[in-house]
């Protein structure tokens, strides 16, 4: 029977073979999907924030959510699918989100959806994990799901661009 | 920062809401000349990256008016129409094109603005005259989209500035009319505090 897992707000999941992994809506937030055709093995997740080191406020006894964060979120999946033998060098990914819904959070670059993106495409790069497909920034919401049979990727939004 | 709220606290903080939130909907009546019936506030604080769970029907297209205030500690105020709500309300207005219906053109997009501004400094006029300071909303933006993309894109940017927030939110409903929608004042812990502050201090 297929699953389907959805992957919230600063959560990641990994899994292999058969089922869905999906996003829920996102907004400014970056969804990462990384999957190995080879083995019908991939993973997704949902990160809010750029990176822990652009925190605004210091935090008693550290943060363990790194699905949070968009770098660690990209290292998180990395790690979790070389421990299920998966070798980094298959694995190709997919990056969705990072609007710009709402000006009065800033334009442009200085805008958390931008910074979100770019940082998981930095991290990727340093990890040498060639990103596949994109569909990121502008100003709507989208939904995001892996077939992790096919390594299908489905993009949904709600309105026009 | 961690804010633990006590039964005490949450009903202060409901009924500074509840004042606020009184004038808006006071504000609407007048604008659309029907009565407006307000709820009783709802209140939740919890971890930012669980907002969404809050919500009912994330999937769901949503209208939102969204307004910020200023100095920085004030809520964010967010008006939450589902869209057949909104396109009725453009109506009552009378901002709606037949020619382009929904939120395509301006006058539209600008109507629901202008309520926003209405319902905002309502709000903010009692919780300015309440906590004895002096906030000034920004100007409103209206976003139609999914419900669980908006919040997502609302709450992610305050994950920079703490890990919870506090939300507060009363249903509304107009008589006689398909309108109906929520009001939420989305706080920081640090604005929270401010509030309790303030309350605490009025009462002794």
């Amino acid at each position: 029977m297929k699953r389907n897992i959805v992957v919230n707000m600063g959560e990641w999941a990994v899994g292999a073979k058969e089922g869905i992994l999906e996003s829920g809506a996102v907004g400014s937030c970056v969804v990462i999907v990384l999957y190995d055709p080879s083995s019908s093995s991939g993973g997704m997740a949902h990160a809010m924030l750029p990176s822990r080191t652009n925190l605004l406020f210091s935090k008693e006894g550290g943060i363990d959510f790194r699905g949070k964060f968009a770098d660690e979120a990209v290292s998180a999946l990395v790690q979790a699918m070389e421990k299920l033998r998966i070798k980094k060098e298959n694995l190709r990914a997919t990056l969705a989100g990072g609007a710009q819904m709402f000006a009065l959070f800033g334009r442009g670059e200085e805008h958390i959806g931008f910074q979100n993106v770019s940082a998981a495409r930095r991290r990727l790069s340093e990890l040498g994990i060639p990103i596949e497909s994109s569909d990121t920034g502008g100003h709507v919401g989208r939904g995001v799901r892996l077939d992790l049979s096919t390594g299908k990727v489905s993009i949904r939004k709600a309105v026009e661009e | 920062m961690s804010l633990t709220l006590g039964d005490f606290e949450r009903d202060q903080i409901k009924e500074v809401i509840n004042i606020g939130g009184g004038n808006a909907s006071t504000s609407l009546s007048r604008l659309i000349g029907k009565p407006v019936f307000l709820g009783v506030p709802q209140l939740f604080l919890d971890r930012i990256e669980k907002t969404v769970s809050h919500f009912s029907s994330p999937q769901e297209t949503s209208t939102a008016v969204l307004l910020n205030t200023r100095p920085a500690g004030g809520p964010l105020m967010l008006f939450l129409l589902p869209h057949d709500s909104a396109d009725y309300l453009v109506q009552i207005l009378g901002a709606w094109d037949k020619k382009k219906p929904g939120l395509s053109t301006d006058l539209a997009r600008s109507s629901l603005a202008e309520a926003g501004n209405i319902l905002g400094g309502a709000f903010l006029d009692s919780l300015s005259s309440f906590l004895e300071l002096d906030f000034v909303q920004s100007v409103p933006e209206v976003v139609r989209d999914m419900t669980g993309s908006i919040i997502d894109s609302i709450v992610s940017p305050l994950g920079m500035h703490s890990e919870e927030i506090l939300v507060c939110s009363a249903d509304f409903r107009v008589e006689n009319s398909p309108i109906q929608g929520q009001f939420y004042f989305i706080f920081s812990p640090e604005s929270t505090l401010r509030i309790l502050e303030k309350t605490h201090s009025k009462i002794s």
